[in-house]
């Protein structure tokens, strides 16, 4: 077993017998093994250097040092479980990229196959390209959104980027869908790009709200306006309305932005009336 | 290893106050001993070591500003000279109007002067990392420390190491009152024109410290006198200070002023044991709307604004989401320059440090013979008058970057107050 040698302080001149004592004796049941190698290597590194720091300082008590040192590393075990744990999420974390990465390619290789196969066969060349700019585009729709969730449940500062990353998603995954309905020749293929905007806005309203984001009313009521603008316009362009008086539509946001407000004012005012009731039985105490 | 450190909101917002004073806060103690400066040494090391943020430089980054710890010598902490008598006052004004800049390698600096068989003891911290509140709790720690490792060798490592956010102030609140503080987005505090009589701000200007102790007789009677009036100490010397403020600055009797003073927030916090040195201040402004007929009834007026501070739940805690809104959704450059449109800094100012506790502060079983806190030095026009009590003996002190005038016109401040307090006093 990896013992701790106190020579490795020599050139302190200070004698860490007793803290390389509680080294040894804070990790003795553990089973001798690479992690533990590992870890023991990294601690002595770091007191090392942490003890150096401490001398430079001009300190010359070593039973201070020995508990300024301890006092930082008061459960190693526990330190060495979190290293293993650190080790593992790496290893998992890098084996995830690198199946990632081999499996983009293997896509990418099987879209580009695919695509040769199709085309030479049919001779289709005026068509299939459809297939290769899906393929590609489904595949950073599918990366986007799944790194935007990833973001999610990071902390506040990548809520942002996960929104964008969500928007890009929408957009991207319209874009085979614009292609698949153009090649068929359909009427108003344009508005798949208007219901990707709708889309959008609904996606990022549901966000704000499930993330907790701050002033998130905010933007739920500033999506009601373009939400419903573009409402009108698909139902219209697909003569599922008249153009006129269909505009009444866009009208509909003012009494739903009133019934959000209103909804959120009476969520308000339970928390008010709750405070109300308990401030007598509160744990307030003025000093 | 590259050490960094969170830069709290209220570290941002001392480093803000930088227009306004020089961000260093004094304490001097006298002891009627030679204080051990090799125990000293190591309890200076060991507090800088389980308080990182006194061995950091503050870095102002454009984005998101943060601490950097650095490395350092005893010799960058303490100094300790052997002095004559006659040379204690000069070494120790020269040590407390010094300044500690956020840039420096450390955060507190110490000066022991030995005299005559005797010690005295400075102390100056920039106030980015801790309020007076603090420091005093930082002071007992500190002498608990010393007499722990000097006397039983126990290792003097036991200071608070916990968080230093704001937020702190939140978390004794019922889960709907919290949810209200959270929301206390508006200024209560309005803008007073209001202002100490100095000279204009001068490059020649230097800072001094100016200070007036007032008796134990005089100062247990205003204990004993404001009981009566139902009155508490900070209300008595607010009281004196407006009256002895009108006469300096000739303010005209029916005109309404205001002083600010300083609230320890922690007054919210049930307990701060589990919480790192910070700061947890705020202002109450108190306004009177006239002088008042005689000292008496410019009293009744203080007592009265007070009192509408005190019944105020959450006394101090208003604009503070404002604050943490400002620097949380914008790069800290430009929430610098929002925040200044937005804040006013009072110009005129009181802050009662209180009690400084001699049995907690005693050295080796010696107790403090002498001593007092103060504030930052202020630049003109503002003021901060500082009071704090040893011994029952009460310090008033005002630190001012000014000439020679000012000082002059500081200790005719301090006359009046004399005057306007054994009034208040008087049977």
């Amino acid at each position: 077993m990896l013992k701790f040698n106190s020579n490795k302080f020599e050139r302190q001149m200070i004698d860490l017998k007793e803290l390389m004592n509680y080294l040894n004796e804070a990790l003795s049941s553990l089973p001798e093994d690479k992690y533990l190698h590992a870890f023991k290597k990294r601690l002595v590194e770091q007191i090392t250097e942490r003890a150096n720091e401490i001398t430079h300082t001009g300190i010359m008590d070593d039973k201070v040092i020995y508990d300024i040192i301890v006092g930082e590393h008061p459960d190693i075990r526990k330190e060495f479980a979190d290293f293993k744990g650190e080790i593992n999420a790496t290893r998992e974390r890098k084996s995830k990229i690198r199946k990632t990465i081999l499996g983009s390619a293997l896509y990418f290789a099987a879209v580009i196959l695919i695509f040769l196969i199709v085309s030479f066969i049919t001779h289709g060349w005026r068509r299939s390209w459809i297939f290769l700019i899906n393929g590609f585009c489904l595949y950073f729709a599918y990366m986007s959104a799944n790194i935007a969730t990833e973001f999610a449940g990071k902390e506040k500062n990548f809520k942002p980027i996960s929104r964008i990353l969500f928007a890009f998603s929408v957009f991207t995954f319209a874009v085979p869908v614009f292609l698949i309905v153009l090649s068929l020749r359909a009427p108003h293929a344009w508005l798949v790009f208007i219901f990707a905007i709708l889309v959008m806005f609904t996606v990022d309203g549901i966000f704000v709200e499930k993330e907790k984001i701050g002033f998130a009313i905010f933007f739920q009521i500033g999506y009601i306006v373009p939400a419903l603008t573009m409402v009108y316009i698909i139902a219209a362009t697909l003569g599922i309305v008249h153009w006129h008086p269909g505009w009444i539509i866009i009208l509909l946001s003012i009494p739903i932005i009133l019934a959000v407000i209103l909804y959120r004012l009476s969520v308000n005012k339970k928390h008010k009336s709750f405070s109300e009731e308990t401030e007598a039985d509160s744990e307030w105490t003025e000093n | 290893m590259d050490r960094k450190l969170n830069a709290e909101l209220w570290d941002k917002m001392h480093y803000l106050f930088r227009d306004f004073n020089d961000r260093v806060v004094h304490a001097q103690f006298d002891y009627d001993f030679v204080i051990d400066t090799e125990a000293l040494k190591t309890v200076i090391i060991c507090a800088f070591e389980k308080l990182p943020v006194l061995h950091s430089s503050f870095k102002d980054n454009h984005v998101s500003p943060y601490w950097q710890v650095n490395r350092y010598k005893i010799e960058d902490v303490l100094t300790v000279k052997e002095v004559n008598d006659e040379d204690v006052e000069t070494l120790s004004e020269e040590f407390l109007t010094g300044r500690i800049e956020p840039e420096d390698q450390v955060q507190m600096r110490f000066l022991v002067l030995i005299h005559g068989g005797k010690s005295r003891l400075c102390i100056i911290e920039n106030h980015m990392c801790m309020d007076g509140g603090d420091f005093k709790y930082f002071l007992k720690d500190f002498c608990r420390n010393y007499n722990d490792y000097s006397e039983k060798k126990i290792s003097p490592l036991s200071y608070r190491a916990g968080k230093r956010a704001y937020t702190s102030v939140y978390k004794d609140f019922s889960n709907a009152d919290r949810k209200a503080a959270q929301n206390l987005y508006r200024n209560i505090n309005k803008k007073d024109e209001h202002a100490f009589p100095f000279t204009p701000d001068s490059p020649e200007d230097k800072s001094f410290i100016a200070k007036r102790t007032i008796s134990e007789d005089t100062f247990l009677k205003i204990k004993t006198k404001g009981k009566l009036l139902g009155a508490t100490i900070n209300d008595m010397l607010m009281a004196a200070y407006f009256y002895s403020l009108y006469e300096i600055a000739g303010f005209s009797e029916d005109e309404s002023v205001s002083i600010s003073c300083a609230i320890d927030l922690r007054r919210h916090i049930k307990s701060v044991e589990n919480m790192g040195y910070t700061n947890h201040t705020s202002w109450m402004q108190c306004k009177i709307p006239e002088l008042g007929r005689d000292i008496f009834e410019t009293l009744k007026y203080v007592i009265r604004s007070a009192n509408e501070f005190k019944q105020d739940k959450f006394m101090g805690l208003y604009g503070l989401p404002l604050l943490s809104l400002g620097y949380k959704i914008m790069p800290h450059a430009a929430s610098e320059e929002i925040i200044k449109i937005g804040y006013s800094n009072p110009l005129l100012a009181m802050s009662n440090i209180g009690i400084l506790e001699v049995d907690k502060l005693a050295l080796s079983g010696h107790e403090p013979t002498d001593g007092f806190m103060t504030g930052a030095v202020k630049y003109k026009p503002f003021v901060l008058l500082s009071a704090t009590s040893v011994r029952n003996r009460l310090t008033l002190s005002m630190c001012v970057r000014g000439n020679e005038k000012d000082k002059e016109t500081v200790n005719d401040f301090f006359d009046k107050m004399e005057k306007n307090i054994s009034v208040l006093i008087s049977e």
